[in-house]
């Protein structure tokens, strides 16, 4: 009986790593096709849908533009995370619960209606420059991430160690930098990966948000696909993927995976 | 060090719920004083008002006679052992004792000096480039308590330091905190809801009980004379006889009739307590005609207790507790006559 549900186990276990693999490498392989259209198994050998990925204009600017928009809103949103989470989890007021939800409610709208009303308000009604508008919606992205990253950080924090080195004569601010942040560091970090890879692959947001000159990537993989089904897609999948992967290995060689999922 | 005056503190939270109320205290310099009571009575938060991590509504408090209730908690120089060690993981040993030297701008070679001299006094010397996390409990305390001395506070505060280790290291950590606290003559305040860690380590003891002081005398005075039924069941007492009416000149009129003479005399009096090891037990057959300050009874049950036998008599003042030698064991169902001497049984106020 225990050897039946051994196997079991184990088919399912192999099953649904074939099923989240399988398109990955079919991704993969496509990428290297020779053929104009993506299509599988592929028929000769090429590196030209990368570099085609140069020649377009779109995915390097949507690129840069993804970048500094997950660098900028992930910043943002641990600078303002930080302080929040901070008095949230330290504080006495009646209102903590309360607070706490609202820093948290973004996760509970649905991100395409986050977008069009962001739109309809920043861009539309207070005529907001389309960069700062994309960027202030992805730190809404980002922020419940960050924040519920560090409130477990903190409360895992033993509280007396930072009032330990007041009573020896370090300042709350002197404090917070001293003990305070050594000590919540992975939460930190952790917030600020999970910020990133949500704001990177964020569409729904991005797609209300952009325009004539401010494009993501993401936007700008999908404008593509509506007039080209060639491999050029396989190939900038087949570089994030990279990308991700080599991201992951730092965070894991630094980290351990398991205080990023937490 | 210096001594200490606490007057009238009082912490309430939201302004309303009083946790704390009227609390006097007074720490001679270089004694040691505990806070007694059950968890929620209020003596962890007497603690933090004094080192200034919680403050206070009302009241004073002195140091050497220097009102020090504004000022914030890392200008008041006090020291501080937490329960839970409270060590800054990211530092070694040896940064942990030297971390409030440096906030004191103390320079090399002092800082080291200092700090290797008091490693040495708590026997961690070998240990000051570990981390914490490489440390067992009772060497994290030992670092703990290090590193609030080095400062020379002129108060170490100390909330249930022990309560983390086990049974053995307790009694060789306290014994060894009490050592230091003399030969250095530290004023000290130390938390503590085990009474026998209590009167181990004290000069004097403040029992508290919902935000106040029910009792602040000589670790003595409160062994052998509580005040109030509190004091008396929290530190041991066991057999509680309600008084029906104070007759006069220490006799008092219990339950069924029955005329006890006591120690204390006071109208304000409730209860009469006596230490189940100041009963005598007597047998039967010696029949006494003097039968005052006596209660016949018969043995429920024995347990054997090493040194001694503990009874559980039937009484018809209810089931009392007695102790007695090994050289004699009654037997369960065994009619006895329980002897109270006068000056043993203790009244107690509310």
């Amino acid at each position: 009986m225990t050897t039946n549900k051994h196997l079991l186990t184990k088919i399912i276990g192999i099953v649904t790593i074939v099923f989240l693999v399988f398109p990955l490498i079919l991704i993969v392989v496509t990428s290297f096709g020779t053929e104009p259209t993506i299509s599988f198994p592929i028929k000769g050998f090429t590196f030209a849908w990368y570099a085609n990925i140069f020649s377009q204009d779109s995915f390097t600017q949507g690129f840069i533009t993804s970048v500094v928009i997950a660098l900028l809103a992930s910043l943002a949103s641990a600078l303002v995370g930080l302080p929040a989470a901070y008095a949230l989890t330290r504080g006495e007021t009646k209102f903590s619960h309360f607070l706490e939800s609202v820093f948290l409610a973004p996760v509970m709208v649905p991100e395409v209606v986050l977008g069009f009303s962001l739109y309809s308000s920043l861009v539309i009604y207070a005529r907001f420059p389309l960069f700062l508008s994309l960027l202030f919606g992805h730190f809404l992205i980002c922020m419940p991430y960050t924040i519920r990253l560090l409130i477990g950080g903190l409360e895992q924090f033993d509280s007396s160690i930072e009032e330990a080195s007041w009573v020896l004569g370090t300042s709350r601010l002197s404090g917070f930098f001293k003990m305070v942040l050594p000590n919540i560091s992975t939460s930190i970090i952790s917030g600020f990966l999970l910020s990133f890879i949500n704001s990177f692959n964020n569409i729904p947001v991005s797609v209300f948000l952009s325009g004539a000159n401010v494009n993501m990537l993401p936007t700008s993989i999908l404008n593509y696909l509506q007039n080209n089904y060639d491999p050029t897609v396989s190939a900038i999948s087949t570089c994030l993927m990279l990308l991700t992967l080599i991201f992951m290995l730092m965070a894991e060689k630094k980290l351990g995976l398991k205080s990023l999922i937490n | 060090m210096a001594r200490l005056d606490v007057k009238h503190l009082a912490v309430s939270y939201n302004g309303k719920n009083k946790i704390l109320n009227d609390i006097n205290l007074t720490i001679e310099d270089g004694e040691l004083v505990s806070l007694l009571g059950p968890s929620g009575c209020g003596k962890t938060t007497t603690l933090r008002s004094i080192a200034g991590l919680i403050r206070s509504n009302q009241g004073q408090i002195l140091v050497d006679g220097k009102d020090i209730s504004r000022i914030p908690v890392y200008k008041r120089n006090f020291g501080m052992v937490f329960q839970s060690y409270a060590l800054f993981p990211q530092l070694t040993v040896r940064e942990n004792v030297a971390f409030g030297l440096k906030n004191q701008h103390i320079r090399e070679p002092d800082l080291s000096s200092r700090v290797n001299e008091m490693l040495d006094i708590v026997g961690l010397l070998d240990y000051a480039a570990r981390f914490p996390s490489q440390l067992s409990g009772g060497q994290q305390q030992r670092v703990s308590l290090a590193r609030s001395l080095v400062t020379h506070p002129s108060l170490l505060l100390l909330d249930e330091p022990l309560s983390n280790l086990d049974a053995k290291l307790r009694v060789e950590m306290r014994e060894m905190i009490r050592e230091i606290q003399q030969r250095l003559k530290l004023t000290m305040l130390f938390v503590t809801h085990d009474q026998s860690e209590c009167f181990a380590i004290s000069d004097h003891v403040a029992v508290m009980n919902k935000g106040v002081i029910e009792q602040f005398d000589s670790s003595e005075s409160i062994y052998h004379h509580p005040l109030t039924e509190f004091v008396a069941h929290f530190i041991g007492y066991e057999n509680f006889f309600q008084v029906k009416k104070f007759l006069k000149n220490q006799k008092y009129l219990l339950d069924h009739n029955l005329e006890f003479t006591a120690a204390d005399s006071s109208p304000n009096v409730i209860s009469l307590t006596i230490r189940p090891e100041d009963i005598e037990i007597i047998e039967k057959e010696t029949e006494n005609s003097d039968n005052h300050n006596q209660l016949e009874g018969k043995i429920l049950f024995s347990t054997y207790l090493g040194d001694s036998y503990r009874y559980q008599i039937d009484t018809p003042l209810g089931i009392v507790i007695a102790v007695s030698g090994t050289d004699k064991k009654y037997l369960s169902g065994q009619p006895i006559v329980l002897n109270f001497p006068s000056q043993k049984v203790l009244g107690l106020s509310k």
